[in-house]
């Protein structure tokens, strides 16, 4: 055992193997939980290029799943949680003979991908009663609440399933920080499976190996981003080199701290970072999100609210979904004049991308249906559009 | 362990015996008892017979006789030329040295060796109450057996999957890899786990949604996860079922090429027992990745065992030590 500084945790913590201090290049990504509508155009984007093979079926390398209730395998997240000691990453708290604390998923645990879609979570709201909205405070936790949760492998910089192999079968690029596992070296014995807190490892029925996400490795070698990202139809996903300091993802978690890892307390270092949804119990977000500090969501979710005032916030968020190349900088041109500030973006060579507005020209059409004589001329015209969302420019479709 | 255990159901048996029937012959029920034990006709000549599987009568040698059998005749394991060989009972212990522990539910496994004009055989047979060759499920593991060979001159290397210095040589059955093991279906839509299997192979699919085409699922064909890759396991159906490895170390598992797989086996699992043989044709003068098994000589041997029903797999199986194999 090694003892290895965890990041999330602020603290020093043990690994099975040594680890460097510091990678060129990790692979990691935000993704925006506020925005997604679970289409599930990143599932099927990723099932079609990757797991449409015989003994695939169950694998769903990317999955939108709606908390609190729903995921896939079924409850993975609410059963580690009871097995782990607070307190404990799961190879600090790995059982007498083991090197991390798991379990194997059962067959029927796979068979509903999608389970508890769209069920909320809350007190009962009575016939005739609506739900009260607030979007005016910083945060409103709405009464009945659920959010979508869009979960793909998080390249951990201190993968369980990496520490787990018997064989040293599975492997973490040093170029990228993609985890890996080599088909030729498998031999099925699940314990990557078992390992996983987040169970984005699978075994292949039919292979009798485990198989994984792999990053789109190929895709990304030519400096775009993953099949998932590049179809999101919300823009909710952003990838980039966290370890870059001039890259957007390094930005909003590092510096405006608005995205925040999936199950820190776990020790692998997740490093798929979400921006916790605005509208949900912030005690729950601090068990997912916070390691259960709420002071982190709260500061997360705050930022967040407040990035219509927060040039630089606002112009990384339009670079979501953007381009299908990996943004590895940006910079904002027009800073202190909202009217004529814009984000320009270049690739991982420091090629310029694409240059767009942080606030654009909003122009607003106003209708009046003669027959009825219905306008809102002057609701609307008392509108500030650009102090009104954070994606502002949709207003010009 | 396992006579301290055994004395409780035969004093029952007595017990209920006596009270049934008043003055029950002991021997009869005794004999009763004995007869689960699978009855061979021959068992008379066998040298060994007294040796039963799982019984904790350990010996640290095992005796290769010459037989002119052929290979064909010793991959029966219930063949009769089995009976010439004599057994011994080699106990065996949980791994407890490398992460993740494991094993330990195999006490003993009974080996014979025979050393035969076309090759060399080895049969194992072990107790072991379930049939576990079902590796299409997610939390199923299968019954194994390996036996190793320290290769080169040393003769003694690392017992723990050998050395750099000392390469091990390893021979491992699989029961998944047994032709009548549960495959998955190649018709999903027809064939399910409600349905009756069809063949010999038990066929297995869960149920799911199934979208894409078939003929997109060959593991090793053109584009298929497996393709261009060479590993033994993403195969339905396997050449033999014993695969040949080599090893230099803990973690260094590496199946040898194609060429030098030429190792076959049958594994039959009767009575709460797996009577396993596997037949190695003679090695070539020159290939050094086997032992040479040369008439008058004696090499080292380690065996070990996986119960799939214990969740063993990898490390985590029940082990010998080393064991001497005299080739007579």
């Amino acid at each position: 055992m090694s003892r290895v500084w965890n990041e999330q945790l602020k603290r020093w913590t043990t690994y099975p193997y040594d680890l460097p201090e510091e990678y060129d290049f990790q692979w990691s990504a935000v993704f925006n939980i506020n925005r997604c509508i679970a289409c599930q155009t990143c599932t099927m984007a990723c099932k079609s290029t990757w797991t449409f093979g015989k003994g695939q079926e169950h694998m769903w390398w990317n999955n939108v799943s709606t908390k609190p209730f729903g995921d896939h395998p079924r409850g993975f997240d609410a059963k580690l949680l009871s097995m782990l000691p607070k307190g404990k990453t799961i190879f600090e708290a790995a059982p007498e003979g083991e090197r991390v604390l798991g379990y194997i998923p059962d067959d029927v645990d796979y068979d509903y991908p999608n389970a508890f879609e769209d069920s909320t979570c809350g007190p009962h709201i009575g016939a005739g009663q609506f739900q009260e909205i607030n979007v005016s405070k910083s945060q409103t936790q709405d009464k009945q609440w659920f959010f979508y949760l869009q979960r793909i492998c998080n390249h951990c910089k201190k993968p369980a399933c990496l520490a787990a192999c018997p064989r040293k079968a599975i492997y973490k690029r040093k170029e990228d920080g993609i985890v890996l596992i080599d088909q030729e070296r498998c031999r099925g014995y699940k314990k990557c499976i078992m390992a996983c807190p987040y169970k984005k490892t699978f075994y292949n029925t039919f292979t009798k190996t485990s198989q994984k996400c792999i990053g789109c490795y190929p895709r990304v070698e030519q400096g775009e981003t993953t099949r998932c990202i590049a179809a999101c139809v919300g823009k909710i996903r952003l990838l980039g080199n966290i370890e870059d300091e001039k890259s957007p993802i390094h930005y909003l978690v590092h510096k405006a701290k608005v995205a925040l890892p999936l199950y820190p307390q776990f020790g692998t270092e997740p490093q798929i970072y979400y921006i916790p949804p605005r509208w949900v119990n912030t005690k729950f977000l601090a068990m997912m999100f916070g390691n259960y500090d709420e002071g982190k969501i709260k500061h997360a979710v705050k930022t967040y609210m407040n990035a219509r005032h927060d040039v630089e916030l606002l112009g990384v968020l339009q670079l979501f979904g953007t381009t299908q190349q990996i943004v590895g900088s940006y910079e904002i041109i027009n800073r202190s004049n909202p009217k004529e500030a814009k984000v320009r973006a270049f690739d991982l060579k420091g090629q310029e991308l694409f240059v767009v507005p942080i606030y654009p020209k909003v122009e607003v059409h106003l209708t009046k249906d003669e027959q009825l004589n219905i306008t809102d001329t002057e609701k609307l015209a008392s509108l500030d559009i650009r102090h009104d969302t954070n994606t502002p420019w949709r207003n010009q479709y | 362990m396992r006579s301290a255990k055994e004395p409780i159901p035969i004093l029952l048996l007595l017990v209920c015996a006596w009270m049934i029937a008043g003055t029950f012959p002991v021997p009869l029920s005794l004999g009763a008892l004995a007869a689960t034990a699978p009855a061979k006709g021959k068992q008379k000549v066998d040298a060994n017979a007294s040796v039963k599987p799982g019984q904790a009568v350990s010996s640290n040698t095992i005796e290769m006789r010459q037989s002119s059998a052929s290979g064909t005749e010793v991959l029966d394991p219930m063949h009769r030329s089995w009976s010439s060989a004599p057994a011994s009972s080699i106990a065996l212990q949980a791994q407890n040295v490398v992460t993740p522990y494991g094993g330990g539910s195999i006490k003993a496994v009974l080996v014979k060796s025979l050393r035969l004009p076309s090759g060399v055989a080895f049969r194992f047979e072990w107790k072991d109450d379930t049939r576990d060759n079902d590796t299409v499920h997610q939390t199923k593991f299968r019954d194994a057996v390996a036996i190793e060979f320290p290769l080169g001159t040393t003769n003694d290397t690392v017992l723990a999957m050998g050395s750099p210095h000392g390469p091990v040589d390893i021979w491992h059955w699989k029961a998944d890899w047994e032709p009548d093991a549960p495959v998955m279906n190649e018709k999903p839509y027809e064939k399910d786990v409600d349905s009756p299997s069809i063949g010999s192979a038990q066929s297995l699919y869960r149920r799911l949604h199934v979208d894409s085409p078939q003929e997109a699922n060959t593991a090793q064909g053109a584009g298929g996860p497996a393709s261009g890759m060479y590993n033994l396991f993403p195969q339905s159906a396997h050449k033999s079922p014993v695969e040949d490895i080599v090893a230099i170390g803990i973690s260094s598992v590496t199946t040898k090429p194609e060429r030098f797989q030429t190792l076959k086996g049958r594994g039959i699992w009767r009575q709460g027992s797996w009577h396993v043989a596997i037949y190695k044709p003679l090695p070539d003068k020159s290939d050094d990745t086997c032992p040479q098994f040369l008439s008058g000589s004696s090499i080292n041997t380690a065996i070990a065992v996986w119960n799939g029903a214990s969740q063993d797999r990898n490390g985590m199986k029940s082990l010998s030590n080393w064991t001497t194999l005299k080739i007579r």
